[in-house]
């Protein structure tokens, strides 16, 4: 994974809020500015929203890219169909995404809708929803041994960018993903170089926003959803089921990814987790809030309208192999364990940040690769001067 | 070579599973194989919770030595009478508070062996020592 955060300002104000704000350690502070390890990132956009000075942003593609292709192609997510209210607005809607030069405007609640219906076939052991990047980099990283429980099944806007490139082989086509959230812009070839996506640019809702509300008007022209996949951006208008289990918060999530490591929630089939709160409705990069578009969602229940794509499991699966290569052998593992370990010990342990880093864990390990000396530790220089 | 001792208090429910969840951490930042790591996670979780339950408490001692993870679980309760009946599936002693909070299924030492490489039991009147071995690799 690779984070789509980028530090914006020549000068930090040293608040540091970022920096505890991030739960994978991955920000630190050097020569007066935050530098993100993107290897530790895992793009849940904590760090942007503790900055008060808006001075960390995610990157997103640009519509001018749209000129780069023959024929384009607007993969919406149901999220932002969702903050609509009624069907004629979703319309609306699709009609001004075209008229900001999109030829072509598909909805991914069909896929949305088709993987929850497969996620829900499994009678075995408990398993883990593989919809959320947040998820899915949260995992890897922290809870590794639960990388076995996730399903295999492919990102929706994956399947559906595969699903279109078939129907227009001959053509110069380029797929564009409006993304809610952080985690969703790095699941594109653009503009944070990820050749191994199907689809070619990531655009953040909020870049674009202002654009398809000046454009949103009367139209005539019918739209297709599945109202299915709508309701599946929001944990709380899923019709609730004893085997299921929806958590939608970050600390939740955490701790029910915890519990599940523990194997208690093995009475469970399926764990369908949304870090986001009120889900994918309430993502960082949709314009609006998850409450009042919970209720738009409820509302647009009554358009029940199903369509059935019916896509191969096989085409359904994720495919894309992570580099694994570099790994230490355990015993090395072990001995720079317990060299980090006999740092962690001579330092303070409050994890005030003031050296820069996330913590006092993070600084032993940072003083054992050689990037800092122990004397980096502003509160022992004071202890010592005393 | 690591050793770390962790004390367990007696019907500190509230508490419960917090040895194990640092144990569990610290797998995590030694990079052990995430195979290894699950299997460790129930088991312990599953031993602390029996010494919270049954024993008055006691100590967890975990140590990595050679490619082989320990785990020894040393309470001063009033020991097993019947470990074989112990090791029965759905067997349990558990009070009525403790089912109440969603222990005492009686799988707690059928998955402690079944998930752990080695298990090694010894109980008197005295206390029960449970020792686990897990290999690395």
């Amino acid at each position: 994974m690779k984070s789509v955060i980028k530090y914006t300002l020549d000068k930090c104000h040293k608040c540091m809020k970022c920096i505890q704000a991030c739960p994978s350690h991955a920000l630190s502070m050097k020569d007066n500015r935050i530098v993100i390890n993107t290897g530790e990132c895992i793009n849940c956009g904590k760090c942007i929203k503790a900055c008060v000075n808006q001075g960390l942003t995610a990157i997103s593609s640009s519509l001018d890219h749209l000129k780069d292709y023959d024929y384009t192609i607007c993969l919406v997510p149901s999220s932002l169909v969702a903050h609509a209210d009624v069907k004629h607005s979703v319309a609306s809607l699709f009609a001004a995404l075209k008229k900001l030069g999109f030829d072509e405007a598909i909805s991914l609640s069909y896929v949305e809708a088709g993987l929850y219906q497969k996620e829900r076939e499994n009678k075995g052991n408990l398993m883990i929803s593989s919809f959320c990047p947040l998820v899915n980099n949260l995992i890897k990283k922290k809870f590794p041994a639960l990388v076995e429980s996730l399903l295999p099944y492919d990102y929706p806007s994956e399947i559906m960018a595969k699903e279109v490139r078939k129907k227009y082989k001959d053509v110069k086509l380029g797929i564009f993903n409006l993304c809610e959230c952080e985690a969703k812009l790095e699941l594109a070839k653009y503009p944070h170089n990820n050749m191994e996506y199907e689809v070619d640019h990531a655009i953040s809702i909020v870049d674009i926003f202002s654009k398809i509300s000046s454009n949103l008007m009367e139209t005539n022209e019918d739209v297709d959803f599945d109202i299915n996949g709508l309701l599946l951006t929001c944990p709380r208008a899923i019709k609730r089921n004893d085997d299921i289990l929806l958590e939608n918060s970050y600390d939740t999530v955490t701790n029910v990814l915890d519990m599940a490591e523990f194997g208690l929630l093995d009475d469970f089939k399926l764990l369908r987790l949304y870090p986001c709160f009120s889900g994918c409705l309430g993502g960082s990069l949709v314009w609006g809030n998850g409450y009042v578009a919970k209720r738009n969602l409820m509302r647009l229940k009554d358009y029940n309208h199903e369509v059935k794509i019916d896509i191969p499991l096989d085409e359904l699966l994720n495919k894309r192999v992570e580099d694994k290569t570099g790994e230490k052998s355990f015993k090395e593992k072990l001995e720079h364990f317990n060299l980090v370990n006999n740092i962690f010990e001579k330092l303070p342990g409050y994890d005030c940040t003031a050296c820069g880093l996330g913590g006092c864990r993070i600084m032993a390990e940072e003083i054992a690769k050689g990037n800092r000396k122990i004397e980096d530790c502003k509160i022992l220089v004071k202890e010592n001067k005393q | 070579m690591l050793t770390k001792k962790y004390l367990v208090k007696e019907k500190d429910y509230v508490n419960a599973g917090k040895v194990s969840s640092s144990i569990k951490k610290e797998l995590k930042e030694i990079g052990v194989d995430e195979s290894v790591i699950r299997k460790i996670a129930i088991a312990s979780y599953e031993a602390e919770i029996n010494m919270i339950i049954h024993a008055n408490g006691g100590e967890i001692i975990f140590s990595i030595d050679d490619g082989i993870i320990e785990l020894v679980f040393a309470d001063t309760g009033p020991g097993i009478p019947n470990i074989e009946l112990a090791l029965t599936p759905g067997w349990s002693t558990a009070s009525e508070k403790a089912r109440q909070m969603g222990f005492g299924a009686g799988m707690g030492l059928v998955n402690i062996k079944r998930y752990s490489d080695s298990f090694d039991l010894k109980t008197s009147t005295e206390g029960t020592t449970i020792t686990l071995q897990f290999k690395v690799f």
